[in-house]
This record gives structure tokens, sequence and C-alpha cells, in this order.
């Protein structure tokens, strides 16, 4: 076998390891450099599977295979429909793979398994009958109180996206001094109907993720808790 | 793994996530507590500090 035809097994690892809900979304939250170290593992595997295609169908349907060497434009080069079959075999399991498992439940595995602390705040902040307000300290010392619109993919993005409801800053002494609420035009949205569509109204707040220096829930109940007691949380 | 209901949440084929979709807005739970919010101590306390400082800035450009 020619060696650059193990490119083509490589490839299909890379297509794999990129495209398949199981692994995508690792890919997304792991270092660059296993990308290529992955793909060749998992193109060894294709290989191998390619390899026993082969072998079953020469004992089995031996004239057949022969028909279908005889046509291919690639005959003289050995084992190049092998080794293009494995693309064919990862695309395949890629296509199978997506049309039965769940993205978002690929997601949460994922986050769960690879995620870092700030995604898994984020992502599983948001249950059906309590939705958290988040709170975002930043560099500058501006705090930002809000829902979270987007989670962005970690190797791409660097950037989230909150809708606030309060923002404010830190003082000296680091207490939270809350100037500016956003709720109104929530409310105005919500319940007369002025706004048709809460996207439209432009009011997203985009943050660093580099500039975030602390987050947590925020609590109105506990927050008030924490201000009698004479704190800030 | 936590417990989250994952139908409130999107994601793409790309992989990124949207936590608010347009009917977050329009969630029972949500309408709750934006309720809370605007009856909350803290945003009472904001809106009074606001009054509070338009009036003096009204003052400073009257005596201005």
């Amino acid at each position: 076998m020619p060696w650059n035809l193990l490119l083509l097994p490589l490839a299909g690892g890379y297509y794999i390891f990129t495209r398949c809900n199981v692994y995508k979304f690792k890919q997304q939250r792991l270092d660059k450099q296993r990308l290529i170290f992955e793909s060749i593992l998992i193109g060894i595997v294709i290989l191998l599977i390619t390899f026993l295609f082969r072998t079953l169908f020469f004992n089995f349907i031996p004239t057949l295979m022969d028909q279908i060497y005889s046509l291919s434009p690639l005959k003289s080069i050995p084992y190049s429909l092998t080794s293009l079959f494995s693309v064919v075999i990862s695309v395949v399991y890629v296509k199978i793979i997506n049309h039965f498992k769940d993205p978002d439940k690929c997601l949460y595995d994922s986050i769960n398994e690879v995620g870092n602390e700030f995604e898994k705040l984020v992502c599983f902040s948001q249950e059906p009958e309590n939705i958290k307000l988040l709170q975002f300290t930043l560099d500058n010392k501006k705090v930002y109180v809000g829902w979270v619109r987007e989670l962005p993919i970690p190797s791409i993005s660097t950037h989230i996206k909150i809708y606030p409801a309060y923002s404010g800053f830190r003082n000296d002494s680091l207490e939270i001094n809350f100037t500016t609420e956003y709720l109104p035009i929530y409310s105005s949205y919500v319940y007369n109907g002025e706004a048709t569509n809460i996207f439209d109204l432009g009011i997203e707040v985009v943050i660093e993720i580099s500039n975030i220096v602390t987050v947590s829930n925020f609590d109105i109940a506990m927050y008030a808790k924490f201000q009698k007691i004479g704190g800030s949380k | 793994m936590p417990k989250t209901n994952q139908k409130y949440i999107h994601v793409t084929d790309s992989g990124k996530v949207y936590i608010t979709e347009a009917d977050f807005f329009k969630r029972p739970a949500f309408k709750e507590q934006l309720e809370k919010l605007m009856n909350s101590d803290l945003t009472k306390q904001i809106r009074e500090r606001n009054k509070s400082k338009s009036k003096e800035n009204q003052e400073a450009s009257l005596e201005g």
C-alpha cells in the first residue's frame, strides 16, 4: 500500500472527530494538538475496519469485487479503493450516529466531562422552574447581573452575550453598587407586548470571557440577606 | 450530571449553545422571576437613588 494513501483514513478520522456529535463537542474543548493524534487513532480503527470489509468481500463476493476493480480508474494503484472506502465508511458512520444521537445530550455529556467550571455553571444554570440569574464581575470592576443569551464554541469565540437585569460597579472596598436596572424593558415586552421581539431591542451585552473575574449565581433573596448582615456578595 | 431541562437550550450544528431563545421571555418561570425582581428592595433602592441623583442634577443645573 503506498504511504500517501494513508491520508484518506486519516481524513476519515478527522471527519469523524470534527463532525460526529459524540466527538465534536469534546474536540472543541480539548487542546488543538490533540486533534491530530485523535484523528490518527480513529483513522487506524477505520483502516482496520476497511481491511476487514475488504477481506470479507473478497472471500464472499470475489467476482463482483473483480468487476468493480476492473472498472475502477484507480486500479493501477494498489489499495486505492480500499483507502477511498475508508472515507465512505467515515461519512456513513457520522450520518448514522448523528441521526440517532441527540446533539443536546452529547453537548451536555461533553461539558460534563471536559468542560471548564464556567461552562458548567452557565449551561447547567437553566432549570425550567428555576431560572437562575448570573452575576459577572469584570476586571474593570463593572458588575452585571443577567441571563446568558448564548455560550460560544470555546475554540472559536471568546465572548458571551447576556441580557442584563442590573448593572453597577464594585467600589474601593469591593462592595457592589447597582446603578442601572433593565427590568422595565423586559417587563414591557412580557406584559404589554410593546416590543415584538426581545432580540430586536438590542440590549444584549457582549463580554469577553477573559475579562470576567468571577461568576456566581445571583439570588435576589440571598442578596437581600447579605445586605442585611452588612456585606455584598 | 446536574438536573437540567435540555429542551430550553438549543445547540446549533456547529456547537454554539443558545440558552435564552425568544420563548425564554414567555416562560411562566421567567414572568415569576421578573415580578420578584421588580418588587425587590434592590430595584426600589436603584430607582430611589436614580431619582435623588436626577433631582441633584436638576438643582445643580438650575444653580449653574
